[in-house]
């Protein structure tokens, strides 16, 4: 299905939640509204369900206004992060609760939703637990029976509120990948929240960051990781787990960033260019060697910096910790400081600064 | 060798928490026993031996004394009152108390802390007062009697007013009951459930009743035995006459003023018998809705 959002508002009370939000979903696609917690992306999401009504603006489901549909019109999907799970029924009874609810008429035969239920539970690879109850079940089996109990009622598109948010890692990394296959075999259309980038960026065809219940920035992964919109894009989004940013020029209108991976670092001895820094720390981690530099701008302050290294090149330079090294930076993100924090930047990416060396 | 014991006969969790309250102080064997003979003699004192006293009392002139006393004209139709407050009032306390614990744990809205307020009010009124204020209402000189009686409807001294003064009491008692299991759930399971299309009754019907059935029973439960037993504001409102507004409490207080001490045990015995009746259902209603705030998935 495609959806087409314009100018969703909102507030609770004082509060603006969401602030005219703007976007478009395709056929298939899976969109996820990534944001620190309480940025509106869960708002966001119930609006899109139904669950809540907007103060101002319009949800297109394939073309129709659906400000005025029930729920039951919608027809959508909704994974809750705490599974939601109707704790007194059996697995196939909760998988089969949104057919056996319809209106007489409009109910399938006993049979036909069994058979539904029996396919379901095949997707999900879990025939076994059909008669169990919700707590016989483990955290993961249970999210993948909201999914069973989503994708019976046949929706349009598939709503998921942080649904590895309860769930171990590993279990989540498993789950994510399953997700993403199923959600390809079958075509639907996805909306996830998160404020996992990681998940965001292994899921998506498309993020939507979202700060202070404005749209950040909206573009696929790779978009939005090579050419953030802002600092706060930039933040929010790295390669690493531990995105470490580092202001480089001091500037009354400006902030400067550079990302771990982006620094390349020589002996002291073997180059002139470059600021010089002192190893404080080393940890080796994967394919990454990660340094710890303290280093002395002209005239400032002692600061520190984390630089990422290939192994390879790290093991080449033959470091330990209180060597004297060089660094540069191969590629420096600069934005106009914004003057408060709501009001975010418009400032616009500069592929010039991409070249500039300090 | 305490703390496997108790470790062997509740789930791990429980284990660990004794684990950690045996470094607590604990009072010696000697202190032990002496607080729980304290414990015991009081209540044998205060409730097991009124209670037996009731039973000697009544069945103390023989079993034929004790059926008269029962089959006694205007004890029947006292009993029949009591009975017939019982089946108005109970259902619709048990609705209304559904109706404010779905409000106030299902949607936010203005005033609702004044509403949590106004349904434990009944509970801080005295019984006598709450009585009053029907009669304040409801009486031939009060604010709405008159317009009542105009139009034929007597409320004081007479059944409606006997059944508004016992609901008015028995009021919270439903509501106070679910309320803090409904808050526990949360609504997502209804969210689920309306967005799966299901109706609103539906949801109500398969969502929501079912796991909150056992506090609704207890809740009950308890709201029946009060409603059975309520003796101060039903005796201001009944006007007490006998064999059409007298209750069974109210009979009781009769018959022992007459000094028919025998009928007056007899009838109390009753009472005694459904309190120990709600008290083995309270137990079994109370430990399933506990298991099911557990279940909590």
């Amino acid at each position: 299905m495609i959806i087409n959002v314009r100018n969703i508002c909102k507030s609770f009370g004082p509060q603006r939640v969401l602030d005219g939000i703007f976007f478009d979903l395709e056929q298939g696609q899976f969109l996820t509204l990534l944001g620190p917690s309480g940025c509106g992306k869960t708002t966001l999401l119930r609006i899109l369900a139904g669950l809540e009504a907007a103060d101002a603006g319009q949800i297109y489901f394939d073309g129709h206004d659906t400000s005025d549909w029930h729920l039951k019109e919608r027809r959508v999907g909704f994974v809750f992060q705490h599974y939601a799970l109707f704790r007194h029924m059996t697995v196939a009874e909760n998988i089969s609760f949104g057919l056996r609810m319809r209106p007489r008429s409009e109910r399938p035969q006993a049979v036909t939703i069994r058979t539904k239920v029996d396919e379901l539970l095949e997707l999900i690879q879990l025939p076994h637990v059909r008669d169990r109850y919700p707590h016989q079940l483990s955290g993961g089996q249970r999210q993948r029976v909201a999914l069973a109990r989503a994708l019976a009622i046949e929706p349009r598109v598939l709503l998921l509120d942080e649904p590895f948010g309860a769930l171990d890692t590993k279990v989540r990394r498993e789950l994510r990948g399953w997700l993403r296959d199923l959600q390809q075999k079958l075509g639907i259309t996805c909306v996830m929240v998160t404020h996992d980038q990681e998940e965001a960026i292994e899921l998506s065809d498309r993020i939507i960051l979202m700060n202070n219940g404005r749209i950040e920035q909206q573009g696929s992964p790779s978009e939005l990781f090579e050419k953030p919109a802002s600092s706060f894009a930039l933040r929010f989004l790295g390669t690493a787990q531990e995105f470490s940013a580092f202001e480089l020029r001091h500037n009354a209108t400006q902030e400067s960033f550079v990302r771990p991976h982006d620094i390349k670092i020589h002996r002291d001895d073997s180059a002139s260019a470059g600021l010089p820094a002192r190893v404080n720390r080393i940890s080796i981690r994967g394919a990454s060697a990660w340094l710890d530099l303290e280093t002395s701008p002209t005239g400032g302050v002692p600061q520190l910096v984390t630089a990422e290294l290939h192994r390879d090149a790290f093991q080449g330079l033959g470091l330990k910790v209180g060597d004297r090294v060089r660094w540069q930076a191969e590629r420096v993100y600069t934005f106009n400081k914004v003057a408060s924090s709501d009001e975010f930047s418009t400032a616009p990416y500069h592929p010039g600064n991409a070249s500039s060396r300090l | 060798m305490n703390t496997k014991a108790a470790a062997g006969s509740w789930s791990p969790p429980l284990a660990q928490t004794h684990v950690g309250s045996s470094r607590q102080v604990k009072p010696g064997a000697g202190s032990r026993y002496l607080l729980i003979t304290l414990a015991l003699s009081f209540f044998s004192l205060l409730f097991v031996l009124p209670l037996l006293s009731i039973f000697a009392e009544a069945l103390g002139k023989g079993w034929v004394l004790y059926l008269q006393a029962l089959k006694d004209g205007e004890t029947l139709a006292a009993l029949r009152l009591t009975l017939t407050i019982c089946i108005i009032a109970v259902p619709l306390n048990t609705l209304f108390g559904l109706a404010a614990a779905w409000a106030i744990c299902k949607f936010s809205f203005r005033g609702k802390r004044l509403l949590i307020s106004l349904i434990d009010l009944p509970l801080s009124v005295s019984p006598v007062v709450a009585g009053l204020i029907f009669v304040l209402l409801f009486g031939s000189h009060g604010w709405l009697g008159p317009w009542f009686i105009d139009h034929g409807m007597k409320i004081i001294f007479s059944v409606p007013g006997i059944a508004l003064a016992t609901i008015f009491i028995s009021f919270p008692l439903v509501a106070r009951e679910i309320i803090p299991l409904m808050e526990t759930q949360g609504k997502d399971e209804e969210e689920a459930a309306l967005i799966l299309g299901a109706s609103g009754f539906k949801t109500f019907w398969h969502v929501t009743l079912p796991n909150i059935r056992w506090a609704l029973l207890h809740g009950v439960i308890l709201c029946t035995a009060r409603v059975l037993g309520e003796f101060g504001a039903v005796s201001v409102v009944s006007g007490h006459i006998r064999g059409v507004t007298n209750t069974l409490p109210l009979q009781v207080e009769i018959l022992y003023n007459e000094y028919q001490f025998t009928a007056a045990y007899a009838l109390a015995s009753l009472f005694a018998l459904t309190s120990l009746f709600t008290l083995v259902l309270k137990f079994i209603f109370k430990r399933r809705t506990q298991a099911t705030a557990r279940s909590v998935a």
